[in-house]
């Protein structure tokens, strides 16, 4: 099959047992994803993102686990592989430049060295020049320069680091990145230039990935299909010029419209759809998990589960109040 | 009364006036015991804010606008220049003018998670500044921080009272803040970043929240951004600062219509932009 | 992680007893901390227990109860459990009372070098610059001086010092390293904004020492409270055993003195082993205890552990 998808996700449930009891973070998550291609994932915080990364790397905290469904990875079951499996799949097949990572650079080691030591983690019969190369060769993808290399992460700006960052999950050639939050913290001219650069990879290097995020602008920027997300459920699923031009769930289009941006127009007096801070989970049996917050709701939204609903063949929205042509 | 129009075009009216103020941080040498300064974190900075309006302070990170407004605040000495707010010389001040000064000018953090002191109560940190300059008895109080905090929209206010930090989302954090920096009524507030550690959609609530204010009560606002886009939705006049300097100022509209200085191109080249989808997305919360 | 959602329809309390629990908690998962507090109880119960004996019978006062039947040093017996020194005064009830002599020395002058080591930390690191300078010199100065040296010295001078001098001497001698900790403490704390926000506000020095920091160290005082603790038992030991001690009460260092005194060093194992056991197994316990709420209060040394719980 030539078109075949690189991730192949499906109805995937992930639970943490806490002492309150079990907290489903994400459920029932679906999506296919092919080489060269970028998904983002849009919601607040909170709702899960941070935790279908993770899943997606094998590296679910101890109390999480996969209730339910399948991550095929070519033609890999993740969830059937033992540890050892996993470990050798991980950050070759796919690899993750987690949240805040540029923060946890360790300050006591040089840059370079740190990447290094990634390297010959993974191929340990590197020698020291060939993983010196290999490291320079990486600053050069992501535009460090070379003489950097020696330097100690508090002599990098934060833009460099999260570069370093982004070397180091690029430096066993995945198939797959999964960036969590990659510009949060960073300023908007920083944060264009590594969004180009994640762009860049996934042109050049026919990387598939996974952009994480609370700001749909980001996503925007290199996404092909958009997952929205609200209380570890996706809403709404589809390509980024129809979630945008077309948003259907009333979510998505309060998240849409509370982004400023310079071309747009937001009037601080009205009073629209005010975004509140949601507790994850807790979603009312058999009701809409937006039912409390929704302009739409009605009797009927707090009595049923909505199912998915298409738009298109690609655009898909779990709302029980879209109109659909297709049924 | 005048129209705000008249009251922006008198100088009387000018509230703050930083004047050529250079600020340098002094570098430790811990090896060799002694101290150099290193390039001005705040270089030869002159603005003027009127009464009543919003100002944006653009930048991007290390650009310096935290410094200023530390310089503002009278948290740090600057080297070289003048302060004026009002008739005060920031530089000079002490003892009971610093008091008053410290009522009249008040600031929104950008960390809500490290802007709280985590072992005060809700009540206790929006009160403490009426305990500081001993305004109003335990009655009074206890209203006029109820006042504040429905103002910043935590209702029902005695939900909060006894909560602390810790068992308050980033956004309430945030809330917070804004109804401690409120609560004294001040002139002047320095809003440092405050959604940058917010999500998108949360800091919507926070910019409504801080229009509110300027709205209903005539603050005049110093707003620290590095988002161009915000800045626009919320500033009449903004400066961008790059390195310390103010490279360009002027009305909002105009700058981000017509940027004179390359950075500022950048910064506008540099925003994220979709095809603005929002009346097609009003249209289609179908019905 | 940071709890961000409103968890606060389940956990209403303050920060204060937040803290408590987590660090009960962390603690409750520390084998050494457990052991600690285990062996703390068993002293304690004996500090409690020491009031009891003379109530039994006036022979069983540890200092001036004699048995009349008794006037040498004899081994376990039903009617002295541990056996009686030299004079036949009942060695159990001493050291009992010993116990309570520890605590005593122990956490009041723990406590007193805590409070001047913490105000002194806290001013250094405020004010800053030359004050800092200042007293950190003289907090080195003092951390240097052979202290056991001096407070013999003090008493040669001096003649007998009671137990409350030997206290408050020791307190003198061990604060710098608190002072130390506590500066550092509250040089990070200094910068952090909710500092500068109270300065906004336009609190006070005071205010922002007494509201805003104090609070923030405390926990940190209290974890070198009990290394004091240790530290404070050993030194009273030491003076006691050297014929320093106050002749007025019965210490654990003392009963070693008295057994060294009168020759009895290796004729009477049962009188020589209780004492030296205690002070070693109540310093150990302290310390325990001390290490177990390092671990709890110190960040980078529970990420060590946790770090290997998840590679577990
Ligand atoms: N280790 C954990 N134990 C229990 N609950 C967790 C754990 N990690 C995350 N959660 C909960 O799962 C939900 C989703 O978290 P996360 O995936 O980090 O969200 P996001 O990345 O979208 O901010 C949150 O409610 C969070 O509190
Ligand atoms: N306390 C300090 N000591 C030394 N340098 C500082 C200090 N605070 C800020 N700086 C430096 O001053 C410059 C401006 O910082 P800042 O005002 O925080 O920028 P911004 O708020 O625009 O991000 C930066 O280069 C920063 O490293
Ligand atoms: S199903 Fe009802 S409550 Fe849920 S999003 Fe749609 S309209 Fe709103
Ligand atoms: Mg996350
Ligand atoms: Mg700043």
């Amino acid at each position: 099959m030539p078109n075949m998808p690189l991730l192949d996700v499906q109805n995937l449930t992930i639970v943490y047992r806490t002492n309150a009891g079990p907290v489903i973070a994400a459920e029932d998550v679906c999506f296919t994803l092919e080489r060269g291609r970028a998904v983002g994932i849009v919601g607040e915080s909170g709702c899960g993102k941070t935790t279908i990364g993770m899943a997606l790397m094998g590296l679910l905290p101890e109390n999480g686990f996969v209730q339910q469904g399948r991550i095929i990875i070519e033609d890999t079951d993740l969830l059937s592989l033992t540890k050892p499996a996993l470990r050798a799949l991980r950050w070759k097949k796919m690899a993750m430049i987690f949240q805040a990572a540029m923060n946890a650079l360790n300050p006591v080691h040089r840059v370079g060295d740190q990447i290094a030591e990634a390297i010959q983690t993974h191929y340990p019969d590197y020698s020291a020049d060939k993983t010196r190369k290999e490291v320079a060769a990486l600053f050069d993808l992501v535009d460090i320069p070379r003489n950097r290399i020696d330097d100690y992460p508090h002599q990098y700006s934060g833009g460099m680091k999260q570069r370093a960052v982004i070397a180091m999950a690029l430096s066993c050639k995945p198939d797959l990145i999964i960036a969590d939050e990659p510009t949060t913290a960073l300023d908007v001219i920083v944060q264009d230039q590594i969004l180009k650069k994640i762009k860049a990879f996934q042109d050049d290097m026919n990387i598939a990935t996974i952009v994480i995020s609370h700001d749909i602008g980001v996503v925007s920027e290199v996404c092909d299909n958009i997952m929205v997300m609200y209380k570890g459920r996706m809403i709404e699923y589809g390509k980024c010029e129809e979630v945008f031009m077309s948003p259907a769930h009333p979510y998505t289009v309060a998240l849409l419209s509370s982004h400023l941006s310079l071309d747009s127009t937001y009037d601080f007096q009205a009073d629209i759809e005010n975004i509140t801070e949601a507790p994850a989970a807790s979603v009312l049996p058999g009701a809409c998990g937006y039912a409390e917050k929704c302009r739409h709701a009605d009797v009927q939204c707090f009595v049923q589960t909505p199912a998915w609903r298409h738009l298109s063949s690609t655009h898909r929205v779990l709302c029980l109040k879209v109109v659909t042509n297709d049924q | 009364m005048i129209s705000d129009q008249d009251r922006i075009q008198s100088p009387a009216d000018i509230i703050l006036r930083v004047e050529n103020v250079v600020k340098a941080y002094e570098m430790r040498h811990f090896s060799f015991g002694g101290s150099h300064k290193t390039s001005p974190a705040v270089d030869n900075v002159t603005i003027r804010i009127n009464r009543g309006e919003a100002f944006g302070l653009v930048g991007g990170s290390g650009s310096g606008k935290t410094t200023l407004a530390r310089l503002i605040l009278k948290l740090e000495r600057f080297d070289a220049g003048a302060i004026h707010f009002e008739d005060l010389n920031v530089g000079k001040l002490k003892g009971p003018s610093l008091k008053s000064f410290r009522r009249k000018i008040q600031m929104i953090p950008q960390d809500p998670y490290q802007s709280l002191n985590p072992y005060f109560s809700i009540f206790e940190t929006v009160a403490e500044p009426l305990v500081i300059h001993r305004i109003g008895d335990d009655k009074a109080r206890r209203r006029i921080v109820e006042n504040a905090m429905v103002l910043s929209g935590l209702t029902p206010a005695a939900d909060y009272y006894d909560r602390y930090p810790h068992q308050l989302s980033g956004g309430q954090r945030q809330r917070v803040a804004i109804a401690r920096a409120v609560v004294l009524e001040p002139q002047f507030i320095i809003a440092d970043e405050p959604t940058s550690m917010l999500d998108a959609s949360i800091s919507i609530a926070v910019f409504k929240l801080l229009h509110t204010i300027k709205r209903r009560h005539n603050v005049t606002f110093l707003f620290i951004t590095h988002d161009l886009a915000a800045a626009r939705h919320f500033c009449e006049r903004i400066a961008v600062m790059h390195r310390g300097k103010i490279i360009e100022t002027g009305a909002t509209e105009k700058i981000i219509g017509n940027p004179q200085a390359p950075y500022t191109k950048a910064l506008i080249a540099a925003q994220p932009r979709f095809v603005s989808f929002r009346n097609i997305g009003k249209e289609s919360a179908k019905k | 992680m940071q709890s961000k959602t409103e968890t606060g329809k389940h956990e209403r309390h303050s920060y204060r007893a937040k803290l408590l629990i987590d660090a009960w908690r962390l603690f409750h998962d520390n084998l050494i901390g457990r052991i600690g507090v285990c062996l703390l109880i068993v002293f304690g119960l004996m500090a409690l227990l020491s009031y009891i004996p003379p109530h039994v019978d006036p022979m069983y006062h540890p200092m001036t109860g004699v048995d009349p039947e008794i006037s040498y040093a004899s081994p376990p017996s039903t009617r002295h459990w541990l056996g009686t020194d030299n004079i036949g005064r009942d060695i159990l009830s001493q050291l009992l009372t010993g116990a309570r002599v520890a605590f005593l020395v122990g956490i009041s002058s723990a406590f007193i070098s805590i409070v001047i080591g913490t105000l002194i930390g806290i001013v250094a690191a405020y004010w800053g610059k030359m004050l800092d300078g200042l007293l950190m010199r003289f907090a080195d100065m003092v951390m240097v001086m052979p202290s056991l040296l001096v407070i013999l010295l003090l008493s040669v001078l001096f003649g007998q010092l009671s137990i409350w001098t030997i206290v408050i001497l020791i307190a003198l001698f061990r604060w710098p390293a608190v002072a130390r900790v506590i500066r550092s403490q509250t040089l990070s704390l200094k910068q952090r904004p909710f500092i500068d926000m109270a300065r906004v506000a336009g609190a006070s020095h005071l205010r922002i020492i007494f509201r805003h920091i104090l609070p923030n160290v405390l926990p940190m005082a209290l974890l070198y409270m009990t290394f004091r603790i240790t530290s404070a038992i050993i030194v009273e030991a030491a003076l006691s055993f050297l014929g320093f001690g106050d002749p007025n009460t019965v210490s654990w260092g003392m009963m070693l003195q008295w057994v060294w005194k009168t020759g009895h060093m290796f004729q009477a194992p049962y009188w020589l082993l209780p004492p030296g056991l205690c002070i070693s197994f109540m310093t150990l316990s302290f310390y325990m205890m001390g290490r177990a709420m390092e671990e709890v209060l110190d960040p980078r040394l529970r990420r060590v552990r946790n770090a290997k719980h998840a590679a577990a």
